[in-house]
């Protein structure tokens, strides 16, 4: 790898990073048994998602604010998603005493 | 508490990185560059710590710091407000809503971890590690611009409001219904029942 390509920040090492945030996520959501640190994996996902928009609205984009403009509404829609999932998080702990996704199998109430 | 070698790493490792970080950004000409990586690395750092580690508070401030660096990426991608945004909404309240919701549902002998080799780890790895590789596969296999579009705004604030009052108007005020609708909705399901419904 020729030393420009590392020293010239450019596009694609934020959408490399990205990627990475992304793939640490999905193998928290595939190996958490916490439920908690599920939602963590997620909200991992949602912002490689973040950086992905707002690197490209940087870089690549003849409208400047489009991608930040959906990197908000992706923040608004992640913390009302933070804030319900917690909620039934909590539901589900008051009903099983325990927020481990192996001892909850039962979709019935 | 005693810590595991993993957690001593990735803490030790995290001090190292905010202390380069914090002597590049003064001393060095190309401060930008080495800001890239090293807000980079201790947010990789911290999110793979957040997976790792065994305490789940732990894993909690791990989360609002690996936050903390996205924000440091979006001033390093000029969108202030957005960094703004970022550190008020998700190293503020979305990480101290974890911290909460760890507290209340901690118990001493959950197993909050999956143990060594499972088949579900072994299927973690491939499918993590296989997309990661065709994703950088796609990404180097296309010519990217390495440099800003000519179009950069500096101050966003403004921009950003006149685009929420003008074109984005609908998805802004739907984007309001919908925080409502999860503040009544997470109140709904989280209450205690005192009387029987």
């Amino acid at each position: 790898m020729n030393p420009s390509l590392l020293m010239n920040v450019g596009l694609q090492h934020y959408l490399v990073l990205a990627a990475v945030l992304f793939c640490i996520g999905l193998y928290g959501v595939i190996t958490s048994r916490n439920l908690i640190r599920v939602l963590m994996s997620i909200e991992f996902i949602l912002n490689a998602a973040n950086i992905n928009f707002v690197a490209f609205s940087h870089f690549a984009t003849p409208d400047p604010m489009a991608g930040q403009i959906f990197a908000i509404f992706i923040m608004t829609i992640a913390a009302a998603e933070a804030g319900v999932a917690l909620a039934i998080v909590l539901a589900i702990y008051k009903h099983f005493q325990s927020v481990d996704i192996d001892r909850i199998h039962l979709m019935k109430g | 508490m005693t810590l595991r070698f993993a957690d001593k790493l990735i803490f030790g490792l995290l001090g190292v990185a905010a202390v380069l970080l914090g002597l590049s950004v003064l001393f060095f000409a190309q401060g930008k560059v080495i800001a890239f990586y090293l807000l980079g690395a201790v947010m990789l750092t911290s999110a793979v710590g957040v997976v790792v580690v065994k305490d789940l508070i732990r894993s909690a401030f791990l989360l609002a710091l690996s936050f903390l660096c996205v924000g440091g990426l979006y001033v390093l991608l000029q969108a202030d407000f957005l960094a703004a945004a970022q550190i008020l909404i998700y190293a503020g309240a979305v990480a101290i809503l974890f911290v909460f919701g760890v507290m209340l549902t901690r118990r001493e002998q959950d197993p909050q971890m999956v143990h060594s080799f499972e088949f579900r780890v072994t299927a973690a790895v491939f499918i993590g590690f296989g997309l990661l590789v065709l994703l950088v596969r796609a990404i180097f296999a296309l010519p990217w611009p390495s440099h800003p579009s000519s179009g950069a705004v500096a101050n966003t604030v403004v921009s950003i409001g006149e685009h929420f009052f003008g074109r984005y108007i609908l998805p802004f005020e739907i984007a309001s219904v919908v925080l409502l609708m999860a503040l009544i909705g997470a109140i709904v399901i989280a209450r205690k029942e005192n009387h029987r419904a």
